[in-house]
């Protein structure tokens, strides 16, 4: 009989290392990736395929990002068409993986588009989903929330952790948005013109009180015209505008060349898509980046 | 074309030279040309009366406008006011409030805007000993 007692504690161990094993997720943006990471701690496996300083409009994911998407429980990404990939990711996910697409669940802004034909005369207006919500604090607080509830689905045996350590995340970020609220009170009202690149701060602008102009469209391809330029130096001349920003990933050429046509000054770099590099590669350290470079340059 | 090929070379010259000068007109950065864009108009300081109230007293407090302490102090009433001149853009003002209580629990503390010829405007922010806030009036 005495052999029967080692078996069972190997089984039970074996059992154990299954039950405990961490709930695997896959991230395709850089501040959900810290998010999962905050809220699901040592009981989650985050991988992050797109990282910070990678401009995830252009990321186009490997066969080995695709493997590791194969066997995780939770696939999250930034949604409203930031990842041109997203078809094929729903074509894997389609199983047991979950496949979260944050944008389309929080409150989402629209954002007129243009599309430039190859006679060079014909363009059409089409409005899109702004992709970028992680500007807006209060966003990235449900953004824990969702993310929260989706691990306790998949695990429901460590809500308590989940819920605690989403509890700490979302203080935090209460912290981060009085300060911000702080920092911005620092800019009168009426020069709160956002002059910047492309098109990525809409929920900022409307989270903080900012008019927002921009020189480009919601992404790279999307270049201005040379009557969109001709207007926005118009609109920076009729208002006053005391500042312009250049964003970390755009090439900044046509910025440039407003500055030269009006004489405004280059208030800074901003980083607009996912997060940046050093001190901008977490979300706090962003978003600071961010809040400091503006209110210095238009207080 | 008749008359001496010296004259003639001098001719060419003296016609590029003048196409020199638009062209260097045109081709040359406009920066130093540009001038920068004139200041924007600061919004005029016009009076308002601010008035403090608070669900318990004494308290201290600090109201800021741009950076700059508008109204500070202590109060052992629960109502105080006063008035200041700030500019009042049509966009608004942020108003950064704080306040300390000696009192433990939560206190309520109401800070309300008077312009002449306008409705009183009002907001009230709670906090547990102390807080911190930014108002915004339009």
């Amino acid at each position: 009989m005495k052999p029967i007692f080692p078996a069972i504690a190997a089984f039970g161990l074996v059992a154990h290392a299954i039950f405990a094993a961490p709930v695997k997720v896959v991230s395709f943006s850089p501040v959900l990736t810290e998010i999962a990471e905050a809220v699901g701690g040592a009981n989650v496996d985050v991988v992050g395929i797109v990282k910070p300083g990678t401009d995830p409009h252009d990321y186009s994911p490997t066969p080995g990002d695709f493997r590791e998407v194969a066997d995780a429980q939770l696939v999250l990404v930034s949604g409203n068409g930031m990842e041109r990939y997203l078809d094929k990711l729903r074509a894997d996910t389609a199983g047991s993986t979950r496949l979260l697409e944050m944008g389309t669940l929080l409150p989402t802004l629209e954002m007129e588009e243009d599309h430039h034909h190859e006679d060079g005369h014909h363009h059409e207006h089409s409005s899109a989903a702004d992709p970028h919500w992680w500007h807006s604090v209060p966003n990235v607080v449900q953004a824990v929330e969702i993310v929260r509830d989706a691990l306790v689905a998949i695990d429901p045996s460590q809500k308590s952790t989940f819920d605690a350590n989403a509890a700490v995340k979302i203080r935090q970020l209460e912290a981060l948005q009085k300060w911000i609220k702080q920092r911005v009170a620092e800019i009168p009202r009426d020069r709160r013109q956002l002059v910047t690149s492309h098109e990525a701060f809409q929920y900022f602008a409307k989270e903080y009180g900012f008019q927002v102009e921009a020189v480009e469209g919601i992404n790279r391809e999307q270049q201005a015209s040379a009557k969109e330029v001709s207007e926005l130096i118009e609109t920076i001349r009729a208002k006053h505008v005391k500042a312009i920003f250049i964003e970390d990933t755009l090439n900044p050429k046509v910025t440039s060349e407003i500055t030269r046509e009006t004489g405004v000054k280059i208030g800074g770099s901003l980083v607009a898509d996912g997060l940046g590099k050093g001190d901008t590669s977490s979300y706090e350290g962003m978003m600071r980046h961010n809040v400091d470079t503006i209110v210095e340059s238009l207080k | 074309m008749r008359g001496s090929p010296v004259i003639r070379g001098l001719a060419v010259i003296a016609a590029l030279l003048l196409l020199l000068v638009p062209l260097v007109r045109m081709t040359s950065s406009r920066a130093a040309a540009t001038a920068p864009p004139p200041a924007p108009q600061p919004a005029e300081a016009i009076p308002i009366k601010l008035r403090l109230t608070s669900s318990s007293a004494p308290f201290t407090f600090s109201i800021s406008h741009l950076g700059n302490v508008i109204w500070e102090g202590t109060s052992s009433t629960n109502r105080i006011e006063k008035e200041v001149a700030i500019p009042f853009p049509g966009e608004g003002v942020d108003l950064l409030v704080s306040s300390e209580w000696e009192t433990s629990g939560p206190s309520a503390l109401e800070l309300s805007v008077v312009r002449d010829g306008r409705r009183p405007a009002a907001q009230t922010v709670w906090g547990e000993r102390s807080l911190t806030e930014v108002l915004t009036f339009r």
